[in-house]
């Protein structure tokens, strides 16, 4: 669905109201500025803002064109060939509800429709990102963001983290997890809620989705586990292996880069990247 | 006489044998009547047969039934076939079905002549001595085929189970095949309880931690030491190696005095020489490691590493 859908079926919600609304494109990882975007929003009283960041390589994106001091956009420039700017669409907005208006009830994307004209009205301010950002679409990226965000907890909140005998490094584990004895967790591991880890489980680079067993003696490293999957023992993984929700992977098998559609069982070992539907 | 000794031979052979043995030690493949030659000294002032196995072959060496077969022919000399399912691929005995008189060898045969092949286990009166000179000699090839136009060759059929075992993944079938033997012959010496399945033989000296689960297939040499939360199918563990907590072995053969880490992962003909270290959590899938190296990287596709 394009981006404009959701918001014009929550128009209802949102009309009604007089204060602004932030929308978040969840693909991406920050420290959501909600409290400064809102100020900044305020301040200059138009119609919009969004956040920017910088990037390396702005050519692979869109880039955002706008006021040094003010923050007023200009216009946007999509994959620019040369040099016009390294700041892009951070995917996090904070509109009036008089938005809403634009929005006609058809298939619609903000970014390419909507956008471009309140750049033109003078109605759209770029908030410029302090700290980490990652779009997290792609699982590999995925992994690299959860690293920035457990780093950035490290910083700002590191009583958070999990840390003592057998972990390593930045660790968030959820408090109903069970972790069993002989376990090496880390540098780099998310664990969610309801989770088991049986004895002698080796994880790094990894998030072990809610509801999720990973039996005794496996290794895993650069993998997503999805919601209630099982994981047998004396298992390796690596390689940014993703299991969708409610995988079975059973005893002694090895998976590279293997990409699991949710509800399989694998019996095989899968030597190569491959996907497995 | 061994030809190409192996620590995890010897005692072996020396308990069942009771018997002299003397080791010969060759830094080069030499010819088989190199060592012969050599213990031509100690051989020959003897009025008894001697043995000779080629040391890459496995079965149920038959000591006593080869000796009584070349006894009772009494002429110089007797070796053991064994019948394969495609002789095309090697050199084929033709000999007498009555007698075992052998009248020739046949190499690679594109017609079938005879599926009788040299199963690497001789016995020989001490005159043969006198038909080996000091220089390389192929025993099968020079000296046999003379023998056999003599008359003096004789072959024994050789009963159960045989394997060359000179490649590594045919020394771990011909395990296989040793251990099931073993099961039908000495189940008391084969390993049980919790923790272990199917056929698995382990050294009494060798210690094995907890929640590990052996086999089948699995021979454990003196002094190993396997830690907790190994699992192990289809492996040799040679004398004096270590394997770290949680690890898995399947189809390898880890060579004397081996370290293998934590969390590895070890597949599909993995062959770990004398003295290696693998590195905890690595991947090694068809690696053949020389010895003394040390592995610190994943090994994710068949090659040597040396």
């Amino acid at each position: 669905a394009s981006f404009s859908g959701p918001l014009a079926l929550a128009r209802e919600l949102l009309a009604e109201g007089t204060e602004p609304f932030f929308v978040l494109n969840s693909d991406v990882i920050c420290d959501f500025p909600f409290t400064a975007l809102l100020r900044f929003h305020r301040h200059h009283g138009r119609e919009g803002s969004i956040v920017v960041t910088k990037v390396e390589e702005p050519s692979k994106y869109g880039v955002v064109v706008c006021d040094a001091e003010t923050g007023r956009i200009h216009r946007f420039v999509e994959k620019p060939q040369v040099f016009v700017s390294n700041k892009i669409n951070a995917g996090m907005y904070i509109f009036n509800p008089s938005l809403l208006q634009r929005i006609q009830l058809r298939p619609t994307s903000i970014e390419k429709e909507i956008f471009p004209v309140m750049a033109k009205d003078g109605q759209l301010y770029a908030m410029e990102l302090q700290g980490f950002w990652m779009d997290i679409g792609q699982p590999k990226d995925f992994l690299t963001g959860m690293c920035m965000y457990l780093q950035s907890l490290r910083v700002q909140h590191p009583e958070r983290l999990h840390s003592g005998p057998g972990f390593v490094g930045n660790v968030l584990v959820d408090p109903t997890a069970k972790i069993g004895m002989n376990c090496t967790i880390g540098p780099n591991v998310t664990i969610g809620a309801g989770v088991v880890v049986e004895d002698g489980v080796r994880i790094k680079r990894c998030t072990i989705l809610k509801g999720s067993q990973i039996c005794s003696h496996s290794w895993l490293e650069s993998c997503i586990v999805g919601w209630r999957s099982s994981v047998g023992q004396w298992v390796r993984m690596e390689n940014v292996t993703v299991l969708g929700e409610d995988v079975i992977v059973n005893d002694e098998l090895y998976l590279n880069g293997a990409s699991v559609l949710p509800h399989k069982s694998i019996s095989e070992s899968v030597p190569e990247p491959r996907i497995i539907m």
